[in-house]
């Protein structure tokens, strides 16, 4: 029990005993003094306490049923709040993951006109989408009622002042009506960034608010109640009654004109009671309209009907008593006492089911089918009590609205988990094209490079011959800086190999001939680092459609890695096996889902060295061109982003498993020819 | 002592030109005509008979191709070997391209190979 409540118990100061006691004591003193004498006494008496006692009994139940109305109002309103901010924040959601896709990104018209469209067919509540530049000029636009021709796209100024920004944030308009359809709506801006602080363009959605009105007139407030919605700007945005919404006044204007739109609190006024509180995201106010009338009805009822009653009471008694003889005193006396009981006990039950009813215990019903007014007193407590019950059932409804909103609340979770992963494959995606961005500008300033280069290394033995060098310590020298000529080719060769897509011969073939053929070549190697190669390689594994001598370069660029890493020897592994694809990983970079589906049959092969291991920090950036451990001059940073660039083009997928001192694991997975099966 | 062969060299880069004739000359065994573009080179072949001609591939008006085809129309017995910047598994260098000269060189070249090469596209063909 609330302390609210037991406070309102103390306050009723009628107690079922006290009532006997003093029903008792008049028949007492009646038995005892003159009739007429007490008669009035027990009419002022009894009067006055019984009137004063119901009163009180009203009034308290008045305060505690409208502090629960007001609680149960409040709930609603919150509910409707909430239901509110999730439903828009899930359009934004849409259009914040619609602002990442690389289409939309780079701006193409085309497809973002397609995109867009199916975004207005799919979500009513968009009115109209567009696609506007940097400087706001609109490029796409999509209506969902209108055509949209090319003479339609507006310049939208105000998103010019963000054109070099690298803060654009997303924003909305107030809430505004329609010349056209008289309907509420606001527009909603999402900048479009290719990365972080680099503003592509913009997102702009007009969204119809009146498809939030079904939301709300599903939740009734009592008979004659409702709720409504209205923004900071005093718009209405909801309300039963349409024709003020298009007048967009607040009907109660007056009465919040002094109220932040953040406050929550209950207000009363002559005729309603108003509950209200805010939405955080939307910054709109949720009000909900009970009139005090139907608030209270039950109890002017029963208030009505308790005092008529006691005047008809009264005044029966008065008469009866006013007639009965002193001879017929103690026959009277034995029937009043057998009257008053079979009065005492009605109000008793219904005094008892008052304060059931004031504790909380809504589903009590008095028991009393007499043909007077304390049978249709009780009937009207019963009925009371019935409209208490139906509250309490209202009550019941709103936690199961409540168990609606944490499924919402789940949804935009996931819808969040889903943004968050977009994010990072956008990311992937950034570092992808920024590395491909890399690979072109590299292969334009190679070619140029290397003329100079041929220039240098004909110009080396042009000054050797021409001045007639036989010096063995400047033919050094010479030697020296054809070396250096050799190693800057050498680097622009890894480059163009890396940037410039070479054609694919993709045949179907053995895998472990490509490896077979590769180990030929750096047997050397191993031999001379002292290395022990086991081959952990099935008799007969699916074909792999492959390219032989590119996939040969992969099988030496890891390899010959693997050397590097022990250069105190030890075992090299190579192992091969078939995968179903059951699940998806995530790599360094890359993940499963960019190359298969559940399903796919795969060969892995993993080459596993047990020598120095990659550090964790470096672990992330091994597949990035130009980024070595080796010693200037040694390594050209080129290998791996190489070696990744051709499992890429093969469809397939290259990851590292590392552990600092206990050696690497190159592993990689592609996919096998249809129509093979599992070795 | 062995009659000269004579070389037409063809490439933009006068550099290149100039330091190239002087080493193969220096070798005694050849006489180099060094010329800037593939129209000077297709004038001069037309001129004298060559026994080689090494043609730069990426040049501005009449490119190494070109002269490739030009010069083999007439004598599809003269040695032509490319010498480019280009790497033949390069799709800028197309199997097409390369299959129409008699080699490729890539640049930058050193001088010994340069020679060896040239040796061996000469011997080829006077076997012929």
């Amino acid at each position: 029990m609330t302390k609210q409540k037991q406070s309102i118990l103390e306050k009723i100061n009628i107690h079922p005993k006290k009532l006997a006691d003093r029903i008792l004591l008049f028949l007492v003193t009646m038995a005892v003094g003159a009739p007429t004498f007490v008669g009035i006494t027990f009419f002022l008496m009894t009067h006055t306490q019984i009137s004063k006692a119901i009163s009180d009994l009203t009034t308290q139940t008045k305060i505690t049923l409208e502090a629960e109305i007001s609680a149960k109002n409040k709930e609603l309103a919150e509910k409707i709040s909430i239901l509110l901010n999730e439903r828009v924040k899930r359009l934004h959601s849409l259009i914040v993951a619609a602002s990442i896709i690389p289409e939309v990104v780079d701006l193409n018209a085309e497809y973002s006109e397609f995109l867009l469209k199916k975004f207005v067919y799919q979500n009513p509540s968009f009115l109209e989408i567009s696609v506007a530049d940097r400087r706001g000029q609109e490029i796409v636009k999509v209506s969902r009622d209108d055509i949209v021709l090319k003479k339609d796209f507006k310049v939208i100024s105000d998103l010019a002042k963000f054109a070099d920004s690298t803060e654009a944030k997303s924003y909305k308009t107030e809430v505004k009506i329609s010349e056209k359809t008289g309907l509420p709506f606001i527009v909603l801006f999402q900048p479009i960034e290719r990365y972080k602080g680099r503003l592509q363009g913009w997102l702009i959605v007009s969204i119809d608010l009146s498809y939030l009105w079904d939301l709300i007139s599903s939740t009734s407030v009592g008979e004659g109640g409702y709720t409504y919605v209205v923004a900071v700007n005093g718009q209405l945005i909801s309300h039963p009654n349409k024709k003020l919404i298009y007048q967009g006044k607040d009907p109660f204007a007056d009465v919040f004109k002094d109220i932040p739109i953040n406050e929550e609190g209950t207000i009363k006024t002559k005729k309603y009671l108003l509950t209200y509180v805010h939405t955080t995201y939307l910054n709109w106010r949720v009000v909900t309209v009970l009139p005090l009338e139907e608030a209270l009805k039950p109890v002017i009822a029963t208030e009505d009907l308790l005092s008529s009653y006691l005047k008809g009471l009264l005044s029966k008694m008065g008469n009866f008593l006013l007639l009965i003889s002193p001879l017929l005193f103690f026959i009277g006396t034995i029937i009043a006492l057998f009257l008053t009981k079979g009065i005492t006990t009605p109000i008793l039950k219904l005094v008892k089911g008052t304060q059931a009813i004031a504790k909380g215990n809504f589903s009590t019903r008095v028991n009393v089918k007499t043909d007077d007014e304390i049978g249709v007193l009780a009937t009207s407590f019963n009925h009371m009590a019935e409209e208490m019950e139906r509250l309490v059932q209202k009550e019941r409804e709103l936690a199961a609205a409540e168990a609606a909103a944490d499924t919402e609340r789940a949804r935009s979770r996931e819808l969040k988990d889903a943004y968050e992963k977009l994010k990072r494959t956008q990311n992937m995606l950034l570092h992808a094209e920024k590395l491909s961005a890399v690979g072109q500008l590299a292969s334009g300033v190679a070619h140029e490079v290397k003329n100079p280069l041929g220039i240098i290394s004909q110009g080396l033995k042009y000054i050797q011959l021409k001045l007639n060098i036989k010096d063995k310590e400047l033919q050094k020298d010479f030697d020296l800086i054809n070396d250096a000529v050799k190693r800057a080719d050498k680097i622009i060769r890894g480059l163009l190999d890396f940037s410039v897509p070479t054609k694919l011969e993709l045949k179907p073939a053995d895998l472990t001939e490509v490896i077979d053929a590769s180990v030929e070549l750096v047997a050397k190697e191993l031999s001379l680092s002292g290395i022990k190669l086991k081959k952990e390689i099935p008799s007969s594994l699916p074909k792999v459609m492959i390219d032989h001598s590119q996939m040969q370069q992969v099988f030496i660029n890891l390899l010959l890695n693997a050397v590097h890493a022990m250069p105190k020897g030890g075992d090299l592994i190579i192992r091969c096996y078939t995968r179903n694809i059951d699940e998806f990983t995530e790599g360094i970079g890359r993940r499963s889902t960019d190359f298969f589906t559940v399903g796919d049959n795969t060969l892995v092969c993993e080459i596993e060295d047990h020598g120095h291991g990659i550090p964790k920090n470096i672990l992330p950036r091994v597949f990035e061109p130009f980024f070595t451990t080796k010693a200037p001059g040694k390594g050209t940073g080129l290998g791996l982003p190489v070696t990744r660039s051709i499992i890429d083009t093969h469809r397939g997928l290259i990851d590292i498993k590392s552990t600092e001192g206990k050696g690497t694991t190159m592993i990689i997975t592609l996919p096998v020819v249809k129509g093979e099966k599992h070795a | 002592m062995l009659k000269k062969k004579k070389v037409l060299l063809i490439d933009d880069e006068e550099s290149i030109c100039r330091f190239t004739k002087f080493n193969l000359e220096s070798t005694g065994k050849y006489d180099v005509t060094a010329v800037l573009s593939g129209e000077e080179g297709l004038k001069k072949a037309k001129e004298t008979a060559f026994d080689l001609v090494i043609t730069d591939f990426r040049m501005s008006g009449i490119n190494g191709e070109q002269v490739i085809e030009a010069l083999k129309r007439k004598n599809p017995d003269l040695p032509i070997l490319l010498f480019s910047i280009y790497h033949d598994d390069q799709t800028t260098i197309t199997p097409t391209i390369k299959s129409k000269a008699d080699g490729l060189l890539t640049k930058p070249v050193d001088f010994e190979e340069l020679h060896a090469v040239i040796e061996k596209v000469l011997e080829k063909f006077d076997k012929k």
